[in-house]
């Protein structure tokens, strides 16, 4: 190319249409890729100024607006409301209160009043006795997802960051929100309580999940969250839970190694953090790793061996993959005699009994340690 | 006379453009061919991301030149149509993108219809990564037409200016030749390779690395069949059947190599290598019937036949009713002339065939 041939002459006009145009495309992206990542019940147009201190990152008071936006009527009579939930969200505590005790007096066996009486202990400023109201109803009914994270809510208000950590692992593990919109407007609040605090005093691990939670809502909070747990793992606070926040705050902005490196790093700092090998079974899973994916899940379980929530990956390990209906009633054996009332352990028992039963060749452990196949050798 | 030399100098920029445009298409061809016939040294692993580099280059060459060849009646008659019709678009999806977020929030707060929410929504979203990949495409060709004009006034105002443009498109045309011979010797380095004969080598990854957008990864890899040996090789998920962002560092993985007719070893395929750790797991796992399976054909693959046989015999103990592996395993030995395990493993199957009427 020695030169150009000619250059371009454009009439060059002032064009107002085009100009008014862009600059308006431009502002409502920019708004648009704000409020898109949002969930629908952030945006409220009774309390359009809950969104806005929300957005500003004002999240004690966002919480307190968005809750008063609930406020009102109850329009609903006792027969609609019997746990009282729906006339504490209006707003109405003594009302709310009336209904719970009326129905655990009628069916004393109900949990939802339960949850709504630990609430309203929340709400008069009783943590430590929300958080005993709530662990009642954990102990009846372990995976209530409300009343785990309102546990988790009144513990870290009660002062036990700990606790409330752990509550927060287990209830965000299974994906679910909760029924009551209450609990978002509680973390929300506690997020921005404890966020305003002077950096030493606050509890990044904690803030870490709480952000995590606030997530589910509002994709940008993913940010947030993995920079809490950063200065978790950085100060000492509770660093292999921190690792799982940061892990899964890579994984859900499709940073998979960085994910892979915080959960081993977890796993490296406590060695029987169970959720980190759940994780890494998992993601051994995908790439038919057999040898890591057993390693991990069954370290899992004998991190937890009470713990439900991890049968049915083992299962699927266990069975499905390997093949080793033997080596799941083993470890399902196990988990009943450390307590004999796990359901789960129980439903998977007598799943793989059956299919033991299928295969006479297979002799089944006993859990009193009589002869059969042992774990880690070869059959006699 | 003057009519023929018009003629002329019309024609000659539009054959630079053509010219171009073959020489980008044949580029991109023979980068994907250097793909398919990957090699797997260090430098030479990189020939696919050099070949974006020069196809990049090319490409802004190429609106260089299409800038110079229009003749300036066509760009004031697009720039015409643009100005009239943009933002009658942009303000339409501005408004589709609006009013799906408004009928999302009713259907939020009223109907609660999930279908119909996932519709609002993509529709919304659909409509502002239209808005927002037009802005790009106004914004670079804008910036672009004026980098040409800035240019070619610079160029006829200094000629060295003009001297270096000039330069500039010979270099990136003199790259882009070097770098097709280079892709077309790779090319035919493996497609003329008859050898049919692949080495499988084993190795660990060292670390995944590459690009998202376009979607290109590496795998370095460190030899453990052969001290100091390693490997970079360009990830084909397709042919490898993995998921770039799921291989990490540490996973064992086996590459087979062809030698190339002249010599440079290019990688036919790479997988993660599943049987490392089995034995172990087979230890850990000691009734699972699937790693002990997986064991078993190792062990027949590389022909340890007396490992094989005991391990068959392991596994009939635990599955008495799978004996079609153990008669399988049993005629394997046979044709390995191993007549001796193979008739132990026969008595085997049948002590313990169950009895009739069983299933």
């Amino acid at each position: 190319m020695a030169k150009p041939c000619r250059l371009a002459r454009f009439h060059m006009r002032f064009r107002p249409a085009l100009i008014v145009a862009v600059a308006l495309a431009v502002l409502w992206l920019s708004a648009y890729w704000r409020l898109h990542q949002l969930d629908w019940q952030l945006i409220t147009v009774s309390r359009p100024g809950a969104l806005a201190l929300y957005l500003t990152g004002r999240y004690q008071t966002a919480a307190r607006a968005y809750r008063i936006g609930h406020q009102g009527g109850t329009g609903a009579g006792y027969s609609d409301d019997p746990s009282g939930y729906r006339a504490l969200r209006a707003g109405q505590r003594d009302e709310a209160e009336r209904r719970a005790r009326l129905t655990l007096a009628l069916v004393p066996t109900a949990i939802a009043p339960h949850v709504t009486l630990g609430e309203l202990a929340l709400d008069k400023g009783r943590a430590t006795e929300a958080a005993q109201t709530l662990a009642a109803v954990l102990t009846r009914q372990p995976d209530h997802v409300d009343a785990r994270y309102l546990e988790a809510v009144a513990l870290a208000r009660a002062g036990d960051p700990g606790a409330a950590v752990q509550g927060l692992i287990r209830a965000l593990r299974t994906g679910a929100t909760g029924e009551r919109d209450t609990i978002l407007y509680r973390i929300m609040e506690l997020s921005g309580e404890l966020g305003a605090r002077p950096g030493s005093k606050q509890p990044f691990c904690l803030l870490a999940h709480l952000h995590r939670y606030l997530a589910f809502f509002d994709e940008r909070q993913t940010l947030a969250s993995m920079a809490y747990a950063e200065r978790a793992v950085a100060t000492g606070d509770r660093p292999a839970d921190a690792y799982l926040a940061l892990g899964l705050g890579h994984e859900r902005r499709g940073e998979h190694e960085a994910a892979r490196r915080a959960m081993r790093h977890a796993v490296a700092v406590d060695p029987r953090h169970a959720e980190a090998m759940r994780w890494l079974a998992a993601e051994a899973g995908k790439i038919g790793d057999l040898p890591t994916q057993y390693r991990m899940i069954t370290r899992a379980f004998e991190a937890a061996p009470t713990d439900p929530f991890y049968l049915a990956d083992l299962e699927r390990v266990l069975v499905t993959n390997l093949g080793d209906p033997l080596g799941m009633a083993a470890l399902m054996d196990r988990a009943l005699a450390l307590d004999a009332g796990n359901a789960e352990a129980q439903a998977h028992l007598a799943r793989v009994s059956a299919l033991l039963d299928d295969q006479p060749g297979l002799r089944r452990p006993t859990p009193s340690g009589a002869p059969g196949p042992a774990r880690r050798g070869e059959p006699r | 006379m003057t009519g023929i030399l018009d003629a002329d100098t019309t024609q000659l920029p539009r054959q630079r453009v053509l010219s171009l445009l073959l020489l980008c298409a044949l580029t991109f061809w023979l980068a994907m061919m250097a793909g398919t016939y990957r090699t797997s040294n260090r430098l030479f692993a990189l020939t696919m991301l050099a070949g974006v580099v020069v196809l990049a280059c090319d490409l802004l060459l190429l609106a260089k030149r299409i800038s110079n060849a229009m003749p300036p009646r066509w760009s004031n008659r697009a720039v015409e149509v643009a100005a009239r019709w943009v933002p009658i678009l942009l303000l339409g999806l501005i408004a589709i993108s609006a009013l799906a977020a408004a009928f999302g929030y009713v259907n939020a707060s009223t109907l609660k219809l999930p279908l119909l929410e996932r519709a609002l929504s993509l529709t919304g979203e659909l409509a502002a990564r239209a808005l927002f990949g037009l802005l790009l495409v106004g914004a670079a060709g804008g910036l672009l037409a004026g980098t040409t004009m800035v240019l070619g006034y610079a160029a006829l105002r200094w000629p060295p200016v003009a001297r270096t443009g000039a330069i500039v498109d010979r270099v990136v045309v003199g790259a882009t030749a070097l770098y097709c011979a280079w892709a077309l010797l790779l090319t035919l380095n493996g497609s003329f390779d008859r050898s049919r004969v692949s080495t499988e080598h084993r190795g660990e990854i060292v670390k995944v690395w590459g690009f998202a957008t376009p979607s290109l990864w590496w795998a370095d890899i460190r030899r453990v069949d052969a001290a100091g040996g390693f490997e970079r090789v360009l990830l084909v998920p397709e042919r490898d059947r993995v998921v770039p962002t799921l291989v990490s560092e540490g996973q064992r993985v086996r590459v087979r190599v062809r030698a190339g007719i002249f010599g440079l070893a290019w990688v036919e395929s790479m997988r993660l290598d599943t049987d490392y750790g089995i034995a172990e797991l087979v230890a850990a796992a000691p009734s699972a019937a699937t790693p002990r399976q997986q064991l078993i054909e190792l062990l027949l693959r590389d022909g340890r036949w007396a490992e094989a046989a005991a391990q068959a015999t392991i596994y009939a103990r635990y599955h008495p009713r799978d004996r079609e592996l153990v008669k399988r395993v049993a005629g394997a030995l046979r044709a390995a002339k191993q007549t001796e395990p193979a008739a132990e493993l026969d008595r085997m199957i049948a002590s313990v065939a169950p009895p009739q009427g069983v299933r």
